[in-house]
């Protein structure tokens, strides 16, 4: 009887040892752990406490990866690779022509440099810049979370083969305010939705689908996609400053952005025919805020936020006129064929640029002052 | 002395196919010794390395001049020694060398697919039809292989009547739209060109001009994910008509009505060439008592109609066509709204709904 006490005791021991031991970790931002299938990276942007976000446009989904990376540096890496996607395909073991880099992000906290890359075959790939070289970072066994995209009543339409027909492509991505931003487009309906999704995920979704109309000189309202995006404080009120498939550049008020509600933003400039825009981001330097833009055709564009500013009071009115040519001065910066843009901190950017002797390099602004001066 | 071995073995392992095509230094080697490619969905996902090849600084490279970078990957042992599983898939018609230090231990050619069902076909070009409105917004090509994603316009030309080719037609959109299985693309012509006073469209014109004749090329040469090339261009001859400044309206189409207790096809005609990529979704039946009738949508002729054959016959009653507004004709305008609205025009208010809806009677008499 005294044995089968003990042993029940003992039994008592381990089975609570067992529990406190092996019980289910709690993880943050209502994360998993687990392998994610993401089909392709279009999109990156860095959340809080070192999150990813992953945009997913075959998957019609964005991942939120915890990627540990929280160590907080202050001092911007100065970087400087020559020749990236030819060093890129000679460690993936293929040729140059076989590579794409799609996204470029940087952790906010640590200032690593993460690319998206994508090999011919469509495999894709996240990687990290350390030093001069890069690490592939793996999404074995991660702790992530994702959000579904595709809330079309279409969206289980499928080929004849059993295949989606649609894709909500991703087009840019963007975290502000405890909120995942994504602008889409799809490769059917010419429209522009953009969403405004909580971050953590739960399970509640209120997925902030709009349509997003724009105004082109007050005659002709036309709808279309949204290429990139950024947001920005103007005069103590937050703004969506997003760039078009058609180019203009056109500022919503944030808190207009509701579900279902379709507004009007107003157009602030166009950059141009046979131009698509690429990245924008807003940069601090020497207490001056710029709008910086990206484009495939065109040198880097820089606005004077002060600039933007001074249409206070119209800003979500039609425009009469054609700012381009009357209002907002852009200024041309000496950089062209940029095809991705971040920044490291506040001042410096990091650029991925084909350069005129047809070498694509990632460099940081660090050592180049005179492009916000 | 230096003399290779070629050795061919198809067997299957799991869902795994092994296809083995191997240049050793050595003659004397049997299939044991040999490299071997493990294939998984047609990509060379990894490599087997035999029992008797030794780990330490064992490295996989691409074999080129120059460099000597080796590959990202993984080795794990396995019963038949290692498996090297590169980051990415082995790239066809590629050369890799297996190297331990600065020794050449392999080299193994990674080959192209079986070239007859592999080499890619385009398949179709959307719209059909050989006259498009001037303010045409999309084309879509299909092809019948997976294709290589960021390249599409260096294969995509479009000639005028005086067979200049025309600038900056297309939208160069980067990442492209393609569909998952990467097999169907869609090409937008440049929005800012086509939307009237945008700079764009000031500055250069509408990318197609009414009553002009084009001809659309699609050059060879373009790759498939599996390295192979278009073998053979295609170009598509059509007739620029007048802009199309009016939204598809469901009450207009010409619906013929099936009999009952037949299986015929309930066909509806569109009267005008809508979008062939959105045709295929946006269309459900109902009952009246809001159930959905299962059977095939086909799409018709040119894109002017679609057809419904339901699995069961036809029972007398009334029934709802339901069409998505998101449904666009040629010229990007939807069942809800123009692709673009002139604000100094009247404009006619209407109700901006998810569904359209079209209703018929299937009665005794048909």
């Amino acid at each position: 009887m005294k044995n089968k006490i003990l042993l029940a005791s003992a039994c008592l021991l381990i089975a609570s040892v067992m529990a406190f031991t092996f019980r289910s970790e709690e993880l943050p931002f209502g994360m998993t752990k687990g392998t994610p299938e993401i089909k392709s990276m279009t999109s990156l942007a860095f959340g809080p406490e070192g999150v990813l976000f992953i945009g997913d446009s075959k998957g019609a989904s964005v991942y939120a990866l915890n990627t540990k990376d929280t160590e907080l540096v202050t001092a911007a890496p100065s970087v400087s690779i020559e020749g990236i996607d030819t060093k890129l395909a000679a460690m993936l073991g293929t040729t140059v022509d076989n590579v794409s880099i799609l996204d470029i992000a940087v952790n906010p906290n640590s200032k690593k440099v993460y690319m998206a890359v994508q090999s011919a075959d469509g495999t894709p790939l996240l990687m990290k810049l350390e030093g001069d070289s890069f690490a592939p970072v793996s999404l074995e066994n991660v702790e992530y979370a994702s959000v579904e995209l595709n809330n079309s009543p279409a969206e289980d339409a499928k080929d004849n083969r059993g295949r989606s027909l649609r894709i909500s492509s991703i087009s840019d991505l963007g975290y502000s305010d405890g909120k995942l931003l994504v602008s889409g487009l799809s490769n059917q309906e010419f429209s522009s939705t953009f969403r405004s999704i909580p971050f953590p995920f739960t399970d509640d979704q209120d997925h902030a689908s709009l349509e997003i109309f724009h105004a082109a000189h007050g005659r002709y309202e036309t709808t279309s996609p949204i290429k990139t995006f950024t947001t920005a404080e103007i005069n103590g009120k937050s703004y969506l400053v997003a760039s078009y498939t058609c180019t203009p550049l056109v500022l919503f008020p944030m808190e207009e952005l509701k579900s279902g509600k379709h507004i009007k933003g107003r157009t602030i400039a166009e950059m141009g025919s046979g131009n698509q825009p690429l990245d924008i981001l807003n940069v601090k330097k020497d207490g001056k805020s710029y709008l910086v833009m990206a484009n495939s055709n065109r040198p880097v564009f820089r606005v004077n936020f002060s600039d933007i500013e001074n249409f206070e009071g119209s800003l979500t009115e039609p425009v009469k006129d054609n700012f381009a040519t009357e209002g907002i001065d852009f200024v041309s910066m000496p950089l062209t064929n940029v095809q991705q843009l971040d920044k490291i901190d506040e001042g410096t950017m990091i650029i991925l640029q084909r350069k005129s002797n047809g070498s694509l390099d990632l460099w940081s602004t660090d050592k180049a002052d005179y492009l916000l001066r | 002395m230096k003399c290779f071995s070629h050795k061919i073995r198809l067997c299957s392992f799991h869902s795994l196919i092994f296809f083995v095509l191997v240049f050793l230094n050595s003659c004397s080697q049997n299939q044991e010794d040999q490299l071997i490619i493990v294939w998984e969905n047609d990509k060379a996902i990894g490599l087997e390395i035999p029992k008797h090849i030794s780990m330490e600084n064992l490295e996989v490279r691409l074999l080129q001049e120059g460099d000597r970078t080796p590959m990202l990957g993984s080795f794990e042992e396995t019963d038949n020694g290692m498996l090297f599983k590169p980051l990415i898939p082995f790239t066809r018609g590629l050369s890799y060398e297996l190297v331990s230090g600065d020794k050449q231990l392999g080299q193994i050619l990674i080959p192209f697919p079986n070239m007859e069902d592999a080499t890619p076909e385009l398949q179709a070009v959307y719209p059909t039809q050989d006259t498009v409105p001037e303010n045409l917004l999309k084309i879509y090509l299909t092809f019948s292989q997976p294709m290589k994603e960021g390249v599409a316009l260096n294969y995509l030309t479009l000639l005028n009547s005086y067979r200049d080719t025309v600038p900056g037609v297309f939208l160069d959109l980067q990442p492209e739209l393609w569909n998952e299985s990467r097999t169907q693309l869609t090409v937008w012509l440049d929005p800012g060109r086509i939307k009237r006073d945008l700079i764009p469209n000031l500055e250069m014109g509408a990318p197609l001009e009414n009553n002009q004749g084009y001809e659309l090329m699609v050059s060879e040469g373009w790759k498939a994910q599996n390295g192979l090339e278009l073998g053979t261009g295609f170009s598509k001859s059509f007739i620029v008509t007048q802009r199309d400044s009016i939204s598809p309206n469901p009450d207009q189409w010409h619906i013929t009505i099936p009999k009952a207790n037949s299986r015929d096809k309930l066909k509806v005609d569109f009267l005008e060439a809508l979008d062939y990529s959105l045709l295929q979704e946006v269309f459900t039946l109902q009952s009246e008592d809001g159930q959905e009738i299962s059977g095939i949508w086909e799409l018709g002729s040119e894109e002017k109609a679609i057809t419904f054959s339901p699995n069961d016959n036809w029972k007398t009653g009334n029934y709802s066509i339901q069409i998505e507004s998101r449904l666009e004709d040629l010229a990007g305008n939807n069942l809800n709204r123009l692709f673009e609205v002139d604000l100094e025009q009247p404009q006619n208010q209407k109700e901006s709904t998810k569904l359209k809806e079209v209703s018929f009677n299937i009665n005794d008499l048909k």
